[in-house]
């Protein structure tokens, strides 16, 4: 009875919790997605690194995915899924990705609805430059800028009028808002 | 074309990396540790399971090392595998390839109530490191036997081996392994208790991420499985297992059962888990996430004459059950022949669909697989 008792109570514990929302985050793109489909052992993972490219971490997801999405996101925070190589490999014919069986249509729609908000939290590198990334973050004049991880080591006051920070393609811009 | 069979090479090296044959539970030995040294199967047979491995195959031959040619001392086991694989894939893109699958060395010591048990061999390379990850040791374990003599009682292990859990079948594209927690080279470093008996048998594993090289799985976590043999023809185990990794935790809770029908020579086996995750609330995903994955496999497996062995096998996965169009499930279909005591043929096939053809495009491989057992 102890056996059939123990999976009984894990079930209806998780079963509690509430229903899926399926962010498209970073966080959960990764751990839900591409690390059981991206980064088996001898692929995309920390082990064999294929291509120079690894998912088997947020922080090696992200970025991986700063890279895959270079060029495809603009500073409106807008994104092509088309021009981003994250979504091409998977929509492609030949060397799609995962190359031994492909994703359902409908996690690809989620990467999609990802890049196309401009793969928040993935757009650059905190070390990128000179001047340092504040993620989607926006700042205004006069703030002193509590940075979220994973830009927690970037400190920067906001120094010009008018003017906010965004993270647009692996570097930071000051941008001036629209009245 | 030859960057896709590069990619292939890369992605189904190492497929076949040896654990056990849990077809052979009930059909030939109530447990793992009847044929095989370590308690969770797989690796160095033993003197019955060596004696197994001859009676099974068409043509016998000398079962131990080598043939027999070089004789270890009695405290001293030595084995290995070897293992490729040619054929024909379509995921949905064709490709004919051929590539190796498994090299590696076991050799196991005992001294008195212990044993130190290590593997080594080839392994796929980290790119832009292949010089320093060319060979590795999969798994390293010191283990204290209770009855050391015996094939049950308590096993204690410390060190690298894989957490005991599931069905634990050798082809790691099985859903059950390759997303219920066991899969390819997901060793790690941790600490292992079993009991085994020919009634029931029961696993506690603590584990945590490798911290000595750049690993496959990064969590940390614990898994239980316990089976209870119910007769000499049925067997019903349950599983739990937790993995915490940076921002979610995974759960992996299920049941697992076997059933032999000597008339037919055939053993059904079958694994149903529920595998729900749990984000982390966080400034970077504040919408956290809960999808509930099931993963399932259906196995039967028909003994037949002239060391033959066919598989039928159903798996199914679906990494969220509460989202439309996301599972997966294939029909697996491999055929083995036991030439001799080392040497086996495989022809392993799948197909494979999303959600029934809805989810999209559908695939599968034929491949022949060559496997030798020093």
């Amino acid at each position: 009875m102890r056996f059939i008792l123990l999976p009984a109570l894990a079930i209806s514990v998780a079963a509690c919790a509430k229903d899926d929302d399926t962010p498209p985050s970073v966080e959960y793109l990764t751990e839900a997605i591409l690390i059981p489909s991206c980064a088996p052992a001898q692929c995309h993972s920390t082990f064999a690194q294929a291509e120079d490219l690894s998912f088997s971490t947020i922080e090696e997801s992200r970025d991986a995915i700063i890279d895959l999405v270079a060029g495809a996101v603009d500073e409106t925070d807008a994104g092509t899924p088309e021009n981003a190589q994250l979504y091409q490999v998977l929509v492609r014919t030949v060397d799609r990705m995962p190359f031994d069986q492909p994703l359902p249509n409908a996690d690809i729609a989620l990467i999609r609805e990802f890049i196309k908000g401009g793969a928040q939290h993935a757009q650059c590198r905190p070390s990128d430059g000179a001047r340092q990334c504040l993620g989607d973050q926006v700042a205004t004049c006069g703030d002193d800028f509590n940075f979220q991880p994973p830009f927690e080591d970037c400190k920067a006051r906001i120094a010009s009028p008018g003017m906010q920070w965004r993270c647009i393609s692996a570097e930071c811009v000051e941008i001036e808002v629209q009245p | 074309m030859s960057r896709a069979l590069l990619v292939l090479a890369i992605v189904l090296a190492g497929a076949g990396v040896a654990h056990a044959y849990p077809q052979f539970q009930l059909s030939i030995d109530q447990t793992c540790t009847g044929c095989h040294i370590s308690p969770s199967g797989g690796g160095l047979l033993n003197e019955n399971g060596l004696y197994n491995a001859e009676a099974i195959s068409t043509f016998g031959t000398a079962p131990e090392f080598l043939n027999g040619l070089v004789e270890t001392p009695s405290w001293l086991t030595l084995g290995g595998h070897f293992r490729g694989s040619t054929g024909f894939i379509s995921t949905p893109e064709k490709v004919l390839a051929t590539f190796p699958m498994q090299g590696e060395l076991y050799a196991s010591a005992k001294l008195g109530a212990f044993r130190v048990n290590v593997t080594g061999g080839i392994r796929p390379t980290q790119e832009d490191n292949r010089a320093a990850t060319t060979v590795w040791s999969r798994e390293h374990y010191v283990m204290w036997q209770s009855k050391p003599d015996e094939n049950e009682g308590i096993y204690v292990r410390a060190g690298r081996f894989m957490p005991v859990f599931g069905l634990r079948v050798a082809e790691h594209p099985t859903y059950v392994r390759r997303y219920g927690g066991t899969q390819l080279f997901s060793e790690t470093y941790g600490l292992s208790a079993a009991y085994v008996s020919p009634k029931w048998e029961a696993h506690a594993t603590a584990f945590i991420k490798d911290p000595l090289i750049d690993p496959v799985v990064h969590d940390n976590g614990g898994a239980l499985y316990a089976e209870a043999r119910l007769g000499e023809r049925l067997a019903l185990g349950v599983e739990g297992m937790v993995r915490r990794s940076d921002s979610a935790t995974r759960y992996h809770t299920g049941v697992t059962g076997k059933y032999y029908v000597p008339a037919a020579n055939l053993l059904l086996q079958a694994e149903l888990q529920y595998a729900p995750q749990t984000f982390d609330v966080t400034d970077l995903n504040p919408a956290g996430g809960n999808p509930r994955g099931i993963v399932g496999a259906l196995l039967a497996s028909f003994m037949l004459p002239r060391g033959l062995m066919l598989d039928v096998g159903l798996g199914h996965y679906d990494r969220n059950y509460k989202a439309p169009d996301l599972d997966r499930d294939n029909v697996d279909v491999n055929l083995h022949w036991f030439a001799t005591s080392h040497l086996e043929l495989v022809l392993n096939t799948r197909y494979e669909t999303l959600a029934f053809g809805s989810g999209g495009r559908s695939g599968g491989y034929a491949l022949f697989q060559l496997h030798y057992r020093l």
